[in-house]
């Protein structure tokens, strides 16, 4: 690889890093909401960021997920 | 539906990697590495070995197992099926199904299977020296823990995503799914008395780390209303403030336990502390999720994975000595001060996370299957993520094999055992064959700032000192060991409080559902009567065991941890023999003995402690010799057998060999009816004509993704996807497939 190409190579590398931390995080949350929202239902109006993530997090009050020692 | 083994189609044929010199090279490379790591500290004479041939060993190990063995799994016996549409395709629903980046995936399914189960019980095995715990967690994951971790996920992928219990009560039969019912509730309740002990222990007598500990709960909260009003979604920034202000609580933990009035307001006993985890357990899982347990769960998860990552690079760079010895005489004579009975088969009991852990067998089916992109990620996901739960358990094993041996027993033997003076307790050490001094106790314990590091036990501040010690070669030196030594001990007790939380939670909501059975409104989980109620039973159960533990004379790890162990271990030979059944009845019967070896070592093991655990005549190892020794000594009039004494404590010993006895019974009964009524449906089904048994396999539906099948996409595979990106294919079909056709 070229000098002038690692720059971009490093910098997109480090991106898709940064989106990977975001996704084990559960940031991506509304993105694939959104995402998905857009395909299946197009034309109709998607959820406020701020109603989606309560209605998001309120979900765990009713389905607790399994978690391990 | 006929059970048709749609693996077999030709899409699906292992592509065959061709051998060239540099990749033989490698893997020959990577074998000669792991065998002279493996003669280093196994056949290592006279001077201490260095924890780095440990690492060395078991990465070599994972790689050839990963490599060779797990795909061998996926090819052979799965034959996964990239052209098969997943639940997560075929359902996505953009909530709970939905195809998941293998990368993140493999993350989340860490975070969710890993906890502090794999620092505690390497920890307590290295009473026996460091050989017989690391030979189990490294040859076991491979041929048992991440096999039924990745066999299940497989086939619950197979199936929408269906829980294991489900799975049992279709695939075996009803009484198979109630024992898995029963026994999910049973490990749920001693797993989290067992943990929530391990924080007892640690934070006893310790202003620094109570202050630190009770100051996550107002952190939480803050993250908590910061997400739901301030800024909601974002979880990174979130997470890092609350990161920054933890480490500002350890920090601050040092002057909290010098202050005159604070330091005493921190101080708990272990009884305030037992209570007050109560009240938290209670109060945690009926308070709204937002508010505390999801900015908890955030918090932990970021911890989780850094301080893993943080530990595995100080291990390598500081590559402390182990102090050890390889094996003690304890892994023979049974007479073990940390738990009692011998290497087999108690060193496979106490050593559940990280080699074989049928709790994970909950995460694998139910959350994870819903959001795998690729059936051949299985291996990544559920062989990978178990690879490095079992690297996180060999951390754990170093950390307590690096500091003094003396040192080691005087933190983990019962306090009646130790008497109540450094003085007395470099006795009782240096009578087993541990020579120290009661200088080097009191050292120690200043050294981290801590009252005393008598009878610490649960395991938690043995490996916090053993990370201490390494952490602080790195950074900071000396005047840093108690920084570290109370970092380490706020991360392990971070998430047992979430898993304390989650884990009360989970038990309401299953409770809930059984007694909805009965009464038709307990199902509702938004019912609060019934939230509460189930909420207060739950917590009585695990605070019961936990209060008997705390004040249990003989020491409550030592006594629960064992039972910890078999429930464990119980749930792992109910996954394998649903894997077992669902090999056979698919077809795969040739392979079963994938699953149906690991389920044989599983029962022999589990068993056998059972028994020992039963009909033991020493009262050391059997709860009902115990039980006996102690009861016939009340009648006799007696105030004291042995280092117990008083009639009150006499009393204790026989309400609590009683009940553990009981329970013993009722696991080694489980495992039983389990293994019966398995091989009932492996008879049914090997008589019966191929695929005439019903399963509940889902449609094959073709799948439209594509996606890499490793953590890192191949070059072939990268090649691919540029190719159909450049194609403007919208949806491209599965790179085999296109190869083939």
């Amino acid at each position: 690889m070229t000098v002038t190409g690692l720059g971009p190579a490093l910098l997109r590398g480090l991106r898709e890093a940064w989106q990977i931390a975001r996704g084990i995080a559960g940031e991506r949350a509304y993105e694939i909401y959104l995402e998905h929202h857009r395909r299946e239902h197009p034309g109709e109006e998607p959820l406020s960021e701020r109603v989606f993530w309560r209605r998001h997090t309120d979900r765990g009050d009713t389905d607790p997920g399994a978690r391990c020692c | 539906m006929p059970a048709e083994p749609n693996g077999a189609r030709p899409e699906a044929a292992p592509r065959r990697q061709r051998w060239t010199p540099g990749r033989v090279a490698l893997w020959a490379g990577v074998a000669v590495v792991g065998a002279v790591a493996w003669g280093m500290i196994a056949l290592g004479r006279g001077e201490e070995i260095s924890a780095s041939w440990l690492i060395f060993a078991a990465l070599a190990s994972y790689a050839i197992g990963y490599r060779f063995y797990a795909r061998f799994i996926q090819y052979k016996v799965l034959m996964t099926d990239d052209t098969r549409a997943t639940p997560a395709e075929r359902v996505d629903n953009g909530a709970d199904y939905h195809p998941t980046d293998r990368r993140v995936l493999f993350g989340h399914h860490f975070a969710a299977v890993a906890g502090a189960g794999p620092l505690v019980g390497p920890v307590l095995a290295a009473q026996m020296g460091f050989l017989p715990g690391t030979i189990w967690i490294i040859v076991g994951v491979i041929f048992a823990g991440a096999v039924q971790d990745m066999v299940v996920l497989f086939f619950s992928t197979r199936r929408g995503g269906r829980s294991l219990g489900q799975m049992a009560r279709e695939e075996i039969g009803p009484v198979g799914g109630i024992a898995a019912l029963i026994a999910v509730m049973a490990i749920m309740i001693i797993l989290l008395a067992v943990l929530a002990m391990v924080v007892v222990n640690a934070l006893a007598e310790s202003p620094w780390g109570s202050f630190s500990l009770i100051m996550t709960i107002p952190i939480a909260l803050f993250m908590g209303v910061y997400l739901r009003y301030l800024r909601p979604g974002r979880v990174m920034e979130a997470s890092a403030i609350g990161v920054v202000l933890l480490l500002a609580a350890i920090a601050g933990g040092g002057w909290v336990a010098d202050h005159a009035v604070l330091g005493e307001i921190f101080l708990f006993s272990r009884n305030e502390l037992t209570f007050g985890l109560i009240a938290y357990g209670f109060i945690a899982s009926v308070l709204p999720v937002w508010l505390l347990l999801a900015p908890r769960d955030y918090l932990s998860t970021f911890m989780k994975i850094g301080v893993v990552v943080l530990l595995a690079v100080s291990i390598v760079v500081a590559s402390p000595s182990l102090r050890l010895p390889q094996f003690t005489e304890f892994a023979f004579n049974g007479q073990g001060p940390v738990f009692a009975g011998s290497l087999f088969p108690f060193v496979f009991i106490t050593i559940a996370c990280g080699a074989l852990s049928g709790f994970h067998a909950l995460v694998s089916s139910g959350t994870t299957p819903k959001l795998i992109e690729k059936e051949s990620q299985v291996r990544v996901i559920g062989y990978g993520s178990m690879l490095t739960e079992s690297f996180v358990a060999i951390m754990a094993m170093v950390t307590a094999c690096v500091i003094d041996p003396g040192v080691y027993f005087a933190m983990n033997m019962p306090a009646t055992a130790l008497g109540d003076s450094v003085q007395s307790a470099a006795q009782a050490v240096s009578q087993l064959g541990f020579t120290v001094d009661a200088q080097t106790l009191e050292n120690t314990a200043r050294l981290i700032e801590e009252e005393s590091i008598l009878a610490r036990t649960g395991g938690a501040p043995t490996f916090a000192l053993g990370a201490a010690q390494i952490f602080s070669t790195l950074f900071g030196g000396q005047a840093m060991m108690a920084f570290w030594y109370h970092f380490a001990v706020m991360f392990e007790a971070l998430f047992i409080l979430t898993t304390v939380d989650a884990g009360t939670r989970v038990g309401r909501f299953m409770l809930q559902d059984t007694l909805g059975n009965v009464y038709k409104p307990m199902r509702d989980p938004s019912w609060r009567p019934g939230a509460w109620l189930c909420s207060a039973l739950v917590v009585g159960a695990w605070g019961y065991f936990l209060w008997a533990g705390v004040n249990d004379p003989l020491g409550g790890i030592n006594q629960l941890y064992p039972l910890f162990g078999i429930a464990n271990q119980l749930l792992a030979a109910i996954a394998l023999a649903v894997c077992t059944t669902l090999l056979i009845k698919s077809g795969r019967a040739k392979y079963a003995w994938v699953t149906l070896v690991p389920l044989a070592w599983d029962a022999v093991v589990t068993l056998t402690a059972s028994w020992q655990k039963v009909f033991s005549d020493d009262p050391a190892i059997g709860f009902f010799a115990q039980r006996r020794q102690f009861s016939e000594a009340l009648a006799d009039g007696e105030t004291g057998v042995g280092a117990i004494q008083g009639v009150d404590a006499m009393q204790k010993v026989v309400v609590n060999t009683t009940v553990d006895g009981i329970l013993s019974v009722l696991f080694a009964l489980l495992v039983v009816v389990i293994l019966v009524d398995s091989v009932r449906v492996w008879i049914k089904a090997l008589r019966a004509p191929e695929g005439s048994l019903p399963t509940t396999e889902d449609p094959y539906e073709r799948s439209r993704l594509w996606a890499p099948s490793g953590l890192v996409a191949t070059r072939e595979e990268r090649e691919y996807a540029r190719r159909s990106a450049a194609a403007g294919a919208a949806a491209p079909v599965s790179a085999e497939a296109e190869e083939k056709g």
